[in-house]
This record gives C-alpha cells, structure tokens and sequence, in this order.
C-alpha cells in the first residue's frame, strides 16, 4: 500500500500545486507540503510492498524508495532555494507529477507498462521549459523541447517492444539492436548528450533556472536506470547489428564526457556551466547501457544516486549564485566567493560528490563504469573527463577569489545583518512586520526577475526601502497596534526586527539551504544513507528482465487475466550483488534467455 | 461479417489523417478523440471494460486539453505540411504494407491492428520533422498510438494497467503540447511605475519566417490582482496571470503565412465564444 500512498499523494500535490500555483502565498506553501509528503511516503516504500494493479504488479526495493526519495529531497531542497532566489511556479506540480509516473516507473514489473510511464512522465515534465519571459529574447526552446518529446516517446515505446520480445518471423537481432538504439536514443535525447545537446543548451540559456534538473538530471537519471536494467540480460546478444549499435553507444558517450565537460569550462554563463557539466556526467549514464554487463548494475545505480543530488546541488548552486549578484555572467561574478563562502564551501561539495577520490564509493564507480564499457585504450577518457571537471569546477573557485567587481561589491552576501536600531517601534519595523509589506520587501528575490529588478531588491534590502518609509505614521499595523497593550511593549519592536532581518538574510538562507543540498548530495555519493545497500539491489525490473517474461503465443481469451510476471522464481537469488555468477554460471544468475532458441514458458501464479 | 476490430482500425487512421490535415484545433481534435478512442477497439478481443473506459475517457480528456489550449490561447494551423491528398495516400500505403507484412509470426493481435499501428506511425514522420509545434505534438501523439498499437498486435492484449499508462501518456502528450503551442507573453516590468508592457512574441521558430513579426499590444496597468500601483516587483510574481481587460483590444498586424507553409498562426485572445478568425 506505500507504492499506492506514494502514488496518491504525487497526483494529489500535483492537482494542489496546480490549482494553488496563482496564490503567491499559498502556492508554495502548498507545493513545499506535497513535495515533503511526497518524500515521506518515498522513504516508506520497502522491498516487501507491492500491490497489483490491473494485472501488473508493482513491487517496492529499496533501491527505488532510496532513488525516489533522494530525487524529491533534491527537488525539495531546490524548491527552498527557489524560494530565496526565484519561485518557478510550474515546477513543483510537475516535478511531483513526473515523480509520480516515475514511482510507476520504478516499481513496475512489466516492460511495456515501466517505459510507457516513463515516457508519460518525461512528457510532462517538458511543461517547465516554458517561462514567461521578462525580457526580449525569443523562448525559441519549445520547438527543440518538442522535438525532444517526439523522439523520447518514439524511443521508449519502440524499445518497450523490442525488449517484450516478439516472436519475430526472422532473426530478431536486428530488432534488438533497435531496441537497444531506442533506449541510448531515448537516454541521450533527454539527457542532452553531444548530438542532441542544442534543446540542453536553449534550456539553460532561455528555460526556467531550476528547469535543468528536472528535465536533465531526475528523469534521465531514472530512464537511464531502465536501460541498466535491460541492458545486461537483454542485450548481451553477441551479433553484429547489436555490436555496432553499442559501439555507437559507446561513441556517444565519450563525446559526450568530453564535450560536455569541455562546454562547461568555456561558457561563461553560470546556468550554461551547469547544464553542460551535468550533460557530460550524463554520459556515464550512456556508458552503463554500452556496457552491456551486469557487473555495470551496482556503480550505474550509485552513479545515478551521486548523479541526481550532485547535478541538483549544482543547479540550485548556479541560482543561488546568479540570485545574490543579479548575474550569472561569470566575467561579473569575480570575487563571488569572497562573498558568498558558503556557496564556495557548496561548491567543494559538490565538486567532490561528482568526482571522488581514489577509493571513494563515486570514483571507484565512475571508474568501473569506464573500464566495463570502453576498450583498454580509451581508458584515458576518464582521466580525461576528471580533468577537464575539475578545471571546470577550479575556474570557478579561481575566479570567485579573484578581486570582487562592481556587481559583486555591491551585492550584501551572505554577511548575518541585523536590523537597523528601532528606537521606540517605527513605523518601519511595524511596516515590516506586516505581512503584506514583508511580501513586498521579499517579493523581487521571489520572483523571476530580471538584472535590474534583482538590484532593485537588494538596495531595498539594505536600506529601508521607500515602500516602506512612504506609509503614513499614523497607520501602524493592527498587531503592533495592540502588541503593546497586551503587556509587552518590546514585542513588536523585537518581532520587527527578526522580520525586518530573516528578510534582509535572504542570501544567507539560501546559501544555507544550496549548502544542505550539497551535503546530500556527498552523503548519497559516498554511500551513505543506504545508498550503498540500495545499490546492490536494484529495482523490480531489474528483476523481471532477469526473468525475462516471454509473451504467450496466441491471445489471451477475454475472460482469463493476462499472464502476470512473477518475481516468485526470482526471489530466492535475488537481490544479489552484481556480477556475482549465478545458479546457471553466467554472470546475470539466469539462463541468458536471449541466447536460447526456445523461448521459456511464461511463469504464470 | 465486418469485424469491430477492422472498422475501429479504420476509423483510429481516419481521425489521425484528420488530425494531421485540419486547419483549426475543434476539427484537429475530434480527429485526435476518434483516432485515441477507436485504437482500443481495434484489439482482438476487446479490452476490459475498465481499461477501455479509462482509454475512452483519456482520448476525451486529451482532445479537450487540446481543443482548449487552442481556444484560449488562439493557436491555429495551417494543416498539413503536404496536404490532405498525400497525407491520405501516405496512411493508405502504409494501412496496406500493415495488411501484407508478418514481421511476427504467428502475429498474436489482429492484422488490423498492426495496419493500423503502421499507419500512424507513417502519419507522424511529417509532423514531427515540421517546425510547429502544435503538429509534434500532434505527431509525436500519434507515433505513440501508433506504437502502442503495434506492441499490442506483436505482443497481445495489453494489460489493464498497461491501458491505463498508455492513456496517460496521451493525455500527457497532448497537454504538453498545448502549453508548448501557447504564444508566449513577454513582459517587461518598469519597476518604476509599476507598469508592465506586454507584447505576445510570435515565434520564430514556431510559426516559422512569415509570421515572425512581433506585434505590440498593450502598455497599461498590471493585472489587479497584483500590486501593481505599488510594486512592479510584486506583480512580476504574477507572471502567468495574462490579464483580460486589454486583450479584446489587442489587434494583430502581421503578415499573413503562406498556405503550406507548416506555420502556426496565433493571435490574441479572443472572447470564449468566439472563434478566432480565419
């Protein structure tokens, strides 16, 4: 019942952030509530849940509520950022929504029903790279989203096909490499690899801020850990047509390593670096399905748990950035760290969650991952790859020491400020301490705003702002009004002023919360919080592609239930450390069922 | 005897040939609903009567999405990129190659199913290689249904579940398309007065060369469910809101796009009732 309240309260926080996304108050409170909800009930999910819904079974592991979970903490942690720095209305309905087809997704012990949730879920995540537009540039991304949308659902339905395995009238290994093409297409298209980098690359220079991890990081992220999952059992056909698709995998993939960390050294465009440092990361994620081998399984799944709360933590590190200086311009943001350590101090997290060191959790998996899927004498794109992140991430910090420029001089940063002394309750403080007006003073971070405006809100930040000092003397609030007479004349003055200063610390509380992000971010690389247990067991389609459920050969008659897969035969070898041999001596624990010319009866309950 | 399953079969390429050909969002969306709704039925047997309820319903909720992202925010099509003729002629070869080829043998679906499942799909290739964006998604609705009406007839009847996220992908697709196809507001704030300009931006790479004219609209006051007297900063939150009192004045002045051109023409918003014209 916890996939069904999981479920539940997705498309219910979705339904609520939708209807309340045009209250300005009640919006995000509304959405914050269902996304922590959400991952309450994420974190519920155990191995032993699962409930069958119309014939299909879905089974809860570990593996999915940690990956769940640790998606919706990331988003919920953006979310708190974006309150600081630029509330995106559209994206918390969606990202629950998507969350929602994704639990589906996750849980599903059926191929046809896993991909095509998947698809619905990328689908409509799709709706938060559209903004409203404060300036003059042309939104010219919708025809790219859109062209992404097609090729995505084209990809994973084709490729929910061919790996429900039809009995095909010839040789089936052609079919199979398209499948194979369908899963790298649908994996590459919407994580934004070489090819197909352009609709990655509007998105971060025309979508939302906090767009790019959702349509970059979680979703890929879990198609990605679809394809792992059929990618060892499924296709390790040895023909020619499957060779040469996943060695244009493989080429994908490195390019994407390379390019991808490459574009993140040279754009100087904050949320630019970001999407091009997480479009190279994604390239592990091709690099897993190009392997081909079940020794894969274990690090893709840590990777991708590292992948989607590291990536996050850099989206939300690049707001917090461009929102405290009111540019994400690089060439103006030098001296940044000067003024804003802890979103450096993030930033070493971050950086070090990506990457590792020798002997970490992330590195050994980043490294297996290389070794598994390339030929010895590309070994050195890893090397290569670490590198060239590293002097990404390096041109980040050296320009942050660098001496401040105007734009970041005259930004507060993250320096606790305090009140100005309030002598006998102003009409300021009383000011401030009305809601309305706090709003107002709080409004410009909130909003997308544009450079201008963001320097607007600072001023207003720094110094009591006209709104406030334009209001009539004699028009105190009701609450001050009255605070007095209750007994405790100190009370609105003190109220006012940790108003007047959790409002003028908005750097500050962002910083706090980009920082927490980048500490889960470590955590989940380094194996901690479960991951590393969560790791080694996968999903349940990591189970039904084991037992690989053949269809029946002729219909079903309209009275009996359909043929339900089973994880009955599974259970007691699974889940198992990846790449230990099984019963049968080969590496995934079965019989390869692609490799044998009679195919395997349906188990059926 | 004529079987359900060939007419329902008929009648999902029908409606995709009109989806794929109409010029305005009612006649695109019946053809949508027909195609969405008869797809199901061209399963052999029928699907449960819950999963075909939930199909029948998704189809309606999908069209309707369509239908009033087109309305509300006056999207219109200039149709198919290479008319109704060939559009026709495209599903019909392709309905035929679906009655002659046996890629899966035995096929476990009827052959209908796959004709019709290969039809889609055919219609889809034009529309997704346009530069509209309400045909992708058209198309990319359509290479969906075409797709699932494949793995139906390769694989056998789907399961109820199964029906149900097909649905929902459908729906999915369609409601992102039409909030995709909106014309986007852009608008600037003068955080002095508190005014905002709104212009609606054609865009270029949407509506393609010959509608890319910008066309202003309306300088006045904010919406007044902002503050918009006292703070343009706090009316930017109300970025989505589109406000209603100055757009029956709005005209467009544009150049009109060539017929075939594969161009999207939007205007302004017109009342609820009415449709926008030609």
């Amino acid at each position: 019942m916890t996939i069904v309240a999981f479920l539940a309260v997705c498309a219910g926080g979705a339904a609520l952030g939708q209807l309340t996304q045009a209250f300005r108050r009640l919006g995000p409170v509304v959405a914050m509530a269902g996304l922590a909800a959400a991952c309450a009930a994420a974190l519920l999910i155990g191995p032993a849940d699962g409930v069958t819904i119309g014939e299909v079974r879905l089974s809860g592991s570990a593996y999915a509520s940690t990956f769940l979970a640790g998606a919706i903490a990331a988003c919920l942690l953006l979310c708190l950022v974006g309150l600081g720095s630029g509330w995106s209305d559209r994206l918390v309905p969606a990202a629950l929504a998507v969350f929602g087809g994704l639990g589906v997704a996750l849980t599903a012990t059926d191929a046809g029903v896993a991909l095509t949730a998947a698809a619905a879920a990328a689908v409509t995540g799709a709706v938060v790279s559209v903004r409203s537009r404060t300036g003059g540039e042309k939104p010219d991304n919708r025809l790219s989203e859109a062209r992404t949308l097609a090729l995505l659902v084209g990809s994973l339905l084709f490729a929910a096909i061919a790996v429900s395995r039809p009995r095909w009238a010839d040789q089936d290994s052609t079919v199979f490499a398209l499948g194979f093409l369908g899963l790298g297409a649908a994996l590459a298209v919407r994580s934004g690899a070489v090819p197909f980098h352009v609709p990655a690359a509007n998105l971060g220079k025309r979508g939302p801020s906090m767009a790019p991890a959702l349509l970059l990081v979680w979703i890929p992220a879990a198609i990605g850990l679809l394809a792992v999952s059929w990618s060892a059992t499924t296709f390790d056909l040895r023909s020619d047509w499957l060779d040469v698709g996943a060695t244009a995998v493989q080429f994908v993939a490195v390019a994407t390593l390379i390019l991808g960390a490459t574009g993140a050294l040279l754009h100087d465009d904050l949320t630019e670096v970001a999407v091009y440092s997480i479009v190279g990361d994604a390239g592990f994620i091709l690099l897993a399905l190009a392997s081909r081998n079940d020794g894969a399984a274990e690090p893709a799944r840590l990777w991708l748990l590292a992948f989607l709360a590291a990536k996050t933590g850099f989206v939300a590190w690049a707001a917090a950035v461009s929102h405290a200086f009111g540019s994400s311009d690089l060439g103006e943001l030098r001296g940044w760290l000067r003024r804003t350590p802890i979103l450096g101090l993030a930033l070493v997290a971050i950086a070090v969650a990506t990457l590792g060191w020798p002997g970490s959790p992330v590195y050994e998996a980043r490294s297996k991952l290389i070794d598994l899927a390339l030929p010895g004498w590309l070994g050195f794109v890893g090397a290569a790859a670490i590198a060239l992140a590293l002097a990404c991430y390096g041109r980040l910090l050296l320009v942050g020491l660098l001496s401040p420029t105007e734009v970041v001089a005259s930004a507060s940063g993250e320096r606790p400020r305090w009140a100005p002394a309030l002598p006998d309750a102003t009409p300021e403080a009383a000011a401030i301490a009305t809601p309305g007006l706090a709003a107002a003073t709080t409004a410009a971070p909130d909003a997308p705003a544009s450079k201008p405006k963001r320097k607007t809100s600072r001023a207003a930040a720094a110094e009591p702002s006209p709104t406030t000092t334009a209001l009539p003397p004699t028009s105190p609030p009701d609450d001050a009004a009255t605070a007095p007479a209750s007994g405790s004349p100190a009370g609105p003055a003190l109220r006012g002023r940790l108003v007047l200063a959790w409002s003028m610390n908005g750097t500050l509380r962002v910083s706090a919360a980009v920082l927490a992000a980048a500490a889960l971010s470590l955590a989940l690389s380094f194996g901690g919080l479960g991951a590393s247990d969560a790791s080694r067991g996968g999903i349940p389609f990591d189970v039904a592609a084991h037992a690989t459920p053949l269809p029946t050969p002729s219909p079903t008659p309209p009275s009996t239930p359909s043929p339900e897969p089973t994880l009955a035969p599974i259970a007691s070898h699974n889940p198992r450390p990846s790449g230990s041999p099984g019963p049968s001596g080969s590496p995934n624990g079965s019989a390869s069922p692609t490799r044998s010319s009679v195919p395997a009866p349906l188990p059926i309950q | 005897m004529i079987e359900l399953a060939a007419v329902a079969a008929l009648a999902a390429v029908a409606g995709g040939v009109v989806a794929v050909t109409a010029r305005n969002g009612r006649t695109v969306a019946f053809g949508l609903a027909v195609a969405f709704a008869a797809a199901p039925l061209a399963a052999s047997p029928l699907p449960g009567q819950l999963s075909l309820f939930a199909r029948i319903a998704g189809a309606l909720l999908a069209a309707d999405l369509l239908w009033v992202g087109t309305r509300v925010n006056a999207v219109r099509s200039e149709g198919s990129a290479i008319g109704f003729a060939a559009e026709a002629a495209v599903a019909a070869t392709a309905f035929l190659i679906g009655l002659w080829i046996a890629p899966v043998k035995p096929l476990p679906g009827p052959v209908g199913e796959q004709a019709a499942g290969l039809a889609l799909v055919a219609l889809a290739v034009i529309p997704i290689v346009g530069r509209d964006v309400l045909r992708l998604g058209i198309g990319a609705a359509l290479l969906a249904l075409g797709l699932s009406l494949l793995r139906e007839a390769w694989l056998g009847p789907a399961a109820s579940f199964e029906q149900f996220a097909v649905a929902a992908l459908l729906v999915a697709i369609l409601g992102a398309t039409s909030m995709l196809a909106a014309p986007v507001v852009e608008r600037s704030s003068d955080a002095e007065f508190g005014r905002f300009e709104e212009r609606e931006t054609a865009l270029s790479a949407v509506a393609g060369a010959a509608s890319a004219g910008t066309v202003a609209a309306a300088a006045g006051p904010a919406t007044g469910r902002g503050p918009s007297a006292e703070s343009a900063q706090a009316g930017a939150d109300y970025a989505d809101d589109v406000p209603s009192a100055a757009d029956a004045e709005i005209e467009v002045a544009r150049p009109r796009p060539s017929p075939r051109s594969g161009s999207m023409v939007r205007r302004t918003r017109h009342p609820r009732d009415s449709e926008p014209r030609p």
